[in-house]
């Protein structure tokens, strides 16, 4: 069964679409990014999805339970963790958690137990006695994690996780994530960090204006989009010399100097990229550096998405 | 047995009764509102409960010592007992009825203002328990101030001139004035999420709530200086509707609160529907105890009473008569599947003109008790006036609501209309005044005009026919267009819940038969467990 699945929501706010016929799929042990500029929708998607926002129209299905017929259901499926949350004042870690432990009816030995448990998995074992208010913005991102797992849901919605994050602190969430994907939960990810995403995403769905651009894997975008690949080389010959040689390639398009080198698109496949690389040393080029090919979310998301403001 | 026996024997008792003990301290603690131990624990440790405390606690001992220094000084020692009572009962009534309601509400308010609801509602904690949780918190704080301060009041009797009973009546009433406030300060949380919301509900509150304390120190002073008082059978009736009043308005707004915190897919009417229809029904049992046992005859009680239930289920009304028509998705499913249930729910399903349906379903019952009690006793214009203030009741209510049905379908245009509402009435009261001031004409200045209902029941009441005429005329007229208004409304309405009925009745149907499916066919090899899969993956 379908983790996750967005059927056609739309949601207006007045005369504003947020959210204009959007649907996809998450299943189950994969990470989903939601990408999209600031006002796209990305939030008032998953806000629906959380069961915090009715749509419209459409629907909304967390193992196939429907958020609209039956939302205390669906909630006991999925976790979310919302982009701005706060935390109790005057309320240590374990308290924190002991309560929503509670809230999500866990009882004696089996409480004690999962809250252990998810302190562990989060790192915060140590740490279980501090007052929240004390702790630094990566460990409140931990502990609202943390809490998003007590009830074991098999739907995670994490909205911005990663925002306001050292690199340190967003590594560790990125491993975070990537466990819980190994422990078969379906991640659905929002984040302006596309870089991140893109280490640990399997697929992404790329929203502007309230309507979904495109869905799918990564790299099956980046085809539809862009047939071609961006390659940049350095070599040791006069720079005319090596242009030149570029210029004879089969495959090879839209020449243009860069960063000291050359970069130019490419649509061969990689058994092509490769006899060019041994003609460009064949012809005693000296290439010393020869990049590209990897498919970047970035340039998906620039291609996709004109900026527009809502 | 050996004595070093016995008492391995008796430790392992003690520790099996200490084992069964923490096995019974485990079970309670894991039944506890969460809400209710999160909120102890934040408030044993934050400072506005423990610095309040303390204040009142030192306040309540200082003017305890002051008094008994001044009636040493002055050699009064009578009055010793009530004046140091009065002056504990103060401070006792300032942080019972203001503070722990007070704190309720910012409590309650703390989870929007604080980013904390969203985790909260999406939890598996029911609205109700979200409600009970604060109000037991606040009870809690509110039980320690009793604790700190009974002493002190129980004290006063020892001085003289306090009746203990006066002091237990006054305390349990306190108390459950106490809980009351804490109710409706939650629920009236509720009813904002934005700041300068937040702040003009709790300016409102302060405002109400301050005075209910003088109002408490006022009774209490009473109670204590003429405690006589609670011999006199006319006290005890007020004391006993009073204390039917409090738990009632308690469960008001407890399902006020929840209603509001509910998943806006779930029937957030029904539960105050019945509680309003439940007001009705305890004021007309009050009617019928005051006027058939109590005082046989007095008629103005019995007026008196069934104006009450009604006056007090306006504002329920208000809202009942506004709702979205249709019916959402989740409580399409929740129409009971017999049509001729469906039909006698049909007042108490959520909706407009089912709200409609509601206030004339509440009329005729007031009408009818109050005829079946007066009119053996020889008293039409009760059954008269109790009819023209229903009649009012409808106009009121189903006129607009029945106009703005045709076009209003936004949730901004329904709470225009429940602004409309009061002050249509009440342009309906003063713009013919204001006529009448120009116009210089005496009895419509002084608001004796036919579009004033208050004008126009007090003649009911007093029986000046002539002059209630014009009145009852514009009545008939409005009650007319009412009925003209809502006809369609409440057709389509009945249509629509007979329509859930059947589509509940086809639902089960078509579900029984799917459930029926895999024991006749080949999956039955399967056996139980196989049945039982197939059923959880449906």
């Amino acid at each position: 069964m379908t983790a996750l699945e967005v059927r056609g929501i739309t949601k207006a706010f007045r005369t504003l679409k947020a959210v204009d016929e959007v649907s996809f799929t998450v299943e189950h042990g994969a990470i989903y990014g939601f990408i999209g500029p600031n006002g796209a929708g990305k939030t008032t998607t998953m806000r629906i999805c959380a069961t915090l926002e009715l749509p419209d129209r459409g629907d909304v299905f967390v193992d196939g339970v429907s958020v609209l017929d039956d939302p205390r259901r669906a909630r006991k499926k999925l976790g979310f963790m919302p982009d701005t949350y706060g935390a109790y004042p005057q309320t240590t870690i374990r308290e924190y958690l002991d309560f929503y432990a509670r809230a999500y009816g866990l009882a004696g030995k089996a409480r004690k137990a999962t809250v252990d448990q998810v302190l562990a998995f989060t790192s915060l074992a140590e740490l279980d006695h501090k007052l929240i208010h004390t702790l630094s913005k990566g460990m409140k991102q931990r502990l609202c994690l943390a809490k998003t797992m007590l009830h074991d849901p098999s739907v995670l919605i994490l909205d911005e996780p990663a925002a306001g994050l050292d690199p340190r602190a967003r590594i560790e969430l990125r491993e975070l994530v990537k466990a819980l994907a190994a422990m078969n939960k379906a991640l659905l990810i929002s984040s302006h960090i596309l870089s991140e995403l893109a280490e640990m995403c399997d697929g992404v769905a790329v929203i502007e204006s309230g309507k979904l651009l495109a869905q799918g894997r990564v790299d099956a975008i980046q085809k539809r989009l862009q047939p071609h690949h961006t390659i940049w080389v350095r070599a040791l010959c006069a720079p005319d010399a090596l242009e030149k040689a570029l210029l004879e390639e089969p495959d090879v398009s839209n020449v243009r100097a860069e960063r000291g080198g050359f970069g130019f698109d490419y649509t061969g496949d990689d058994e092509a990229r490769a006899r060019m690389l041994a003609r460009l040393v064949q012809r005693g080029l000296q290439p010393v550096e020869f990049a590209g090919g990897e498919v970047k979310l970035e340039d998906i998301f620039m291609s996709l998405t004109e900026g527009k403001l809502q | 047995m050996s004595p070093a026996e016995a008492q391995a024997l008796a430790g392992k008792e003690t520790a099996n009764a200490e084992s069964g003990f923490a096995r019974w301290l485990a079970r309670a603690d894991d039944r506890l509102n969460p809400i209710l131990v999160k909120e102890v624990r934040q408030a044993l440790r934050g400072r506005y409960f423990r610095n309040l405390f303390w204040l009142t606690v030192v306040l309540a001992t200082g003017i305890g010592v002051f008094m008994i220094f001044i009636a040493n000084v002055n050699g009064d020692v009578d009055e010793l007992g009530p004046n140091f009572f009065t002056a504990t009962f103060g401070v006792l009534s300032f942080a019972v009825h203001t503070f722990v309601p007070f704190w309720a509400f910012q409590s309650m308010g703390a989870e929007w203002e604080e980013n904390t609801y969203d985790l909260l509602v999406i939890s598996d904690l029911r609205p109700r328990q979200m409600v009970l949780g604060k109000v037991l918190a606040a009870t809690v704080q509110g039980l320690l101030y009793y604790s700190a301060f009974t002493p002190f009041l129980v004290s006063t009797f020892l001085m003289g001139g306090v009746d203990i009973l006066a002091i237990a009546v006054l305390i349990g009433l306190s108390l459950l004035a106490s809980i009351t406030l804490s109710f409706v300060a939650v629920a009236f949380s509720t009813l904002g999420k934005t700041k300068i919301v937040r702040a003009g509900l709790a300016m409102l509150l302060a405002g109400a709530l301050l005075p209910m304390s003088f109002g408490a120190i006022g009774f209490g002073t009473l109670l204590v200086q003429e405690s006589s008082v609670l011999r006199d059978p006319d006290f005890l009736l007020g004391l006993a509707f009073f204390a039917t009043a409090l738990p009632l308005v308690s469960l008001f707004a407890c399902a006020i609160g929840c209603a509001r915190l509910a998943h806006e897919e779930e029937n957030r009417s029904t539960l105050l529907r019945i509680l309003t229809s439940t007001i009705t029904l305890v004021t007309l049992g009050w009617s019928v105890y005051v006027y058939g046992f109590l005082f046989r005859g007095d008629a103005e009680w019995l007026a008196a009473l069934t104006s009450i239930g009604i006056v007090a289920s306006s504002a329920a009304y208000l809202f009942f008569v506004t709702e979205a028509e249709p019916f959402g998705r989740r409580v399409a499913q929740q129409v009971p599947r017999s049509t001729g249930l469906a039909l006698l729910a049909l007042p108490w399903l959520p909706g407009g003109a089912r709200g409609v349906a509601l206030i004339v379903v509440h009329g005729v019952l007031a009408v009818l008790v109050t005829a079946a009690l007066a009119l053996p006793l020889g008293d039409p214009e009760v059954v008269a006036f109790v009819a023209v203030f229903q009649l009012y009741a409808f106009a009121i209510f189903g006129l607009p609501s029945g106009i703005a049905a045709f076009g209003i379908r936004s949730l901004r245009g329904r709470t225009a209309v429940r602004v409309l509402i009061p002050l249509g009435v009440g342009l309906a009261a003063f713009l013919p005044a204001l006529v009448g001031f120009v116009a210089d004409h005496g009895d419509w200045m002084r608001f004796e005009h036919p579009f004033n209902p208050v004008y126009v029941l007090a003649c009911v009441a007093s029986q000046r026919w002539e002059d209630a005429t014009g009145g009852l005329v514009v009545l008939g007229a409005t009650v007319l267009f009412a009925l003209i208004a809502n006809t369609k409304r409440v057709a389509r309405a009945v249509a629509e819940t007979q329509r859930c009925a059947q589509a509940r009745r086809e639902r089960e149907a078509r579900h029984a038969a799917r459930d029926a499916e895999p024991s006749a066919g080949p999956s039955a090899e399967l056996g139980a467990g196989g049945a039982s899969d197939a059923a959880t993956e449906r």
